[in-house]
Formats: structure tokens, sequence, C-alpha cells
């Protein structure tokens, strides 16, 4: 018996990877469509980092997929982030005068209230473990879309976007998952 | 409208795992969480065996039973969370079974092969948890669907309906219970 459950193990992991290759092409689609329209068809050859992404967080699932699809949809926001807001000071008479990005700060500034956005609206989990897992999911759905981003960024700009996102989603993901500890030990 | 017959009070079956457990662990494992396969795996493969047992004799059971629990397991991320597993499952097994069936018939046979002649208590206890699940379905159905399809079963006479009309009312009440059992058209 215990080869006949390998099998259908081996037959579930199978079924599951194709469910979520399925639906990663259908969301990379998504996104590819968003990037093209916000940064132009150089967005597309980043396009097998969301894919990647996307395949990984759906074939696991769990709280790992509930955090990556909210990862996902910050990501998308950060397609739709004006140039405005991340390049303030990249106008023309900054390009001129050869001061520009100069504060890559202000990237990281736009990250981190992203970063805390997304964390502190994605659903409760119920264990610490989970917690954790979902702000992973969190951190690897946005992260891939954001380097698409990313691409059409100036470096410093780009790290500090990345950075600000990355320091958003783990201090959200901490407090969500110190919260759940607390609860948990109340009961 | 003719009033549905309701079926007989069914005793309680001799598996391990009742079917609000089932429906727990499905749900789990439809999720990603792998924890819930053993279990599952378990509980589902005597009703597996069962079928095949059933409908096909002792000889092949255990083989055609391991292929129903492959399809299965494959298709467990597909699976809609909230619903019952178990008219899902014999949905998928009753048409792994029949393929089987189909595939193993003499050539030029048309004959279902033949029932046991004296059923053990084990196989009638599985023919009504079998009954209960396809029941759970048709509840699903509307009224007319599920009145078609009961007449279709000789259950409820359908006075006054046209035959063209109750062939279209059946073929779109096995439309529908296809879709509920999730089973694709043509299988």
């Amino acid at each position: 018996m215990v080869v006949e459950m390998q099998a259908a193990r081996r037959a579930y992991e199978l079924g599951r990877m194709r469910t979520a290759l399925v639906r990663a092409f259908i969301g990379t689609a998504i996104v590819l469509a968003f990037a093209v329209i916000a940064l132009g068809r150089g967005a597309v050859m980043w396009g097998a980092l969301p894919l990647a992404a996307l395949t990984f967080v759906e074939w696991r699932g769990g709280a790992l997929g509930r955090g990556g699809h909210r990862g996902f949809l910050a990501g998308l926001v950060t397609l739709a982030l004006p140039m405005s807001v991340l390049r303030p000071c990249c106008d023309a008479s900054m390009i001129a005068s050869g001061a520009c990005c100069t504060m890559p700060s202000i990237c990281g500034v736009s990250g981190i209230v992203l970063g805390l956005a997304v964390a502190l609206v994605w659903p409760a989990e119920k264990t610490r473990r989970d917690h954790m897992l979902a702000g992973a999911g969190v951190a690897l759905g946005a992260l891939s879309i954001a380097a698409m981003r990313c691409g059409g960024l100036f470096v410093g700009e780009a790290l500090g976007l990345v950075a600000g996102l990355v320091a958003g989603i783990v201090a959200s993901t901490a407090a969500r998952a110190w919260m759940a500890s607390r609860s948990l030990r109340a009961r | 409208m003719p009033k549905r017959k309701p079926r007989a009070k069914l005793t309680s079956l001799p598996y391990d795992t009742n079917e609000a457990e089932l429906d727990t662990l499905m749900d789990r494992l439809a999720d990603g969480d792998r924890a819930a396969f053993d279990p599952l795996y378990t509980a589902l493969r005597p009703r597996a065996v069962g079928l095949a047992r059933a409908r096909l004799g002792d000889a092949h059971a255990e083989d055609v039973a391991q292929t129903v629990l492959l399809r299965v397991f494959a298709r467990a991320s597909e699976f809609e969370r909230g619903r019952a597993v178990l008219p899902w499952f014999y949905a998928i097994a009753a048409n792994e079974v029949r393929a089987v069936a189909r595939l193993r018939r003499p050539s030029g046979g048309d004959a279902e092969p033949l029932p046991s002649p004296s059923p053990s208590p084990e196989s009638e206890l599985f023919q009504r948890e079998m009954h209960r699940a396809v029941d759970r379905a048709i509840a699903d159905l509307d009224d007319d669907a599920a009145a078609a399809i009961l007449a279709m079963l000789d259950e409820t006479p359908q006075h006054g309906v046209k035959p063209s009309t109750f062939r279209k009312r059946v073929s779109r009440a096995y439309s529908r219970l296809r879709v509920i059992l999730g089973v694709p058209d043509g299988r």
C-alpha cells in the first residue's frame, strides 16, 4: 500500500503543478498586459519572474499561496505607480543639471508605504508559522512584479523601491506573527 | 410540480472517517496542506476498492481502485472548497470504473458486467453511501432538473410533459449534474 500511496502522492503533486502552471500563465498574461501598458514592450523580457514566482506559490498553496496572491496584487500596484512618484528628482531641469536620481530614498519611502499597506490587509493566519509563510508569499509575489518596474528604473531607485517593499512586508509580517502568537497564548 | 420522494434513511457506514471529516480533509488538501494526504488516502481507498469490486468483480478491483485514486488525487487541487467530497469522488471514480469496464469488455459485446449474485454487506453499505452522494448532488439541482432526473430513474412520473420536452429537460439536468459533480462533458 505504501507504493500505491506514493504513486497517488506523485499524481497529486503533478496535478497541483499542472493547475499552478495554468493559473500562473493566466496571471502572468495579465501582469504582462499591465506592464506593457505601464512600462512599454521591454517589460516582456521580465515575464519569467512573475511566472516562476506564481507557479511556485500556487503549487505550494496554503498560507504561502494566499500571501502570494496579495503580493501579486501589490506588485500590480507598483506597476501603476507613476514615475512622478518614483523619480521626483528626474525632471528635465534636474537631468540638465546632471543631478539626476540622487534621491533613491524617495523610492524607498514609496516601497515602505506600499509594503506596509499590503501586508496589513492580507487575511489573518491561524499560526505564527503560517503568518511567516504568508509574508514570504507576499514578498515573493510583490517582488517578482516589482522587478519588472525596476527594469525601467535606475539602479538606485530600483534598490530603494525593493528595499522599501521588503522592509514594509517584513515589519508587517513580524508584527502580525507576534500578534497571532500573543492571541494564541491568551487562549 | 411533483414532490420529490425522499430516499430511505441510511445506516452509518463501516468506514473510520465520516463525511464531515472527509470534507475538511479534502478542503485542506485542495488548499495545499500535504498533511491531509495520508488520512484522506486511507479513507478513500476502501471506497474506491468497494466501487471497483461492485462493478468489476474481485479480480482487478485493487488495480482499478488505484487508477481511480490516481485520477482523484491528480484533480484534488481543482476541488471546490466548501463542497461535499463524496459526490465529487464518486463521480470521478464511477467514470474511471466505467472506462475500465468498457476497455475490458470483449469486442462486440455490449452487455454490462454481471453483478455479483449475492452482494456482501460491505458492498450494500457502499452502494447506499454512493446513492446518498448522488442524492446530495441532485438536491443541489433546481426543482425542474431534479424532477426530470428522478423521473428518468422511475421515481416520480412526469404528467403532462411532452416526450421531446422531457428529453430536453433530462439532457439539461444531466449537464447541470455534471457541473455540480465536477465531471467534464463527454466523459
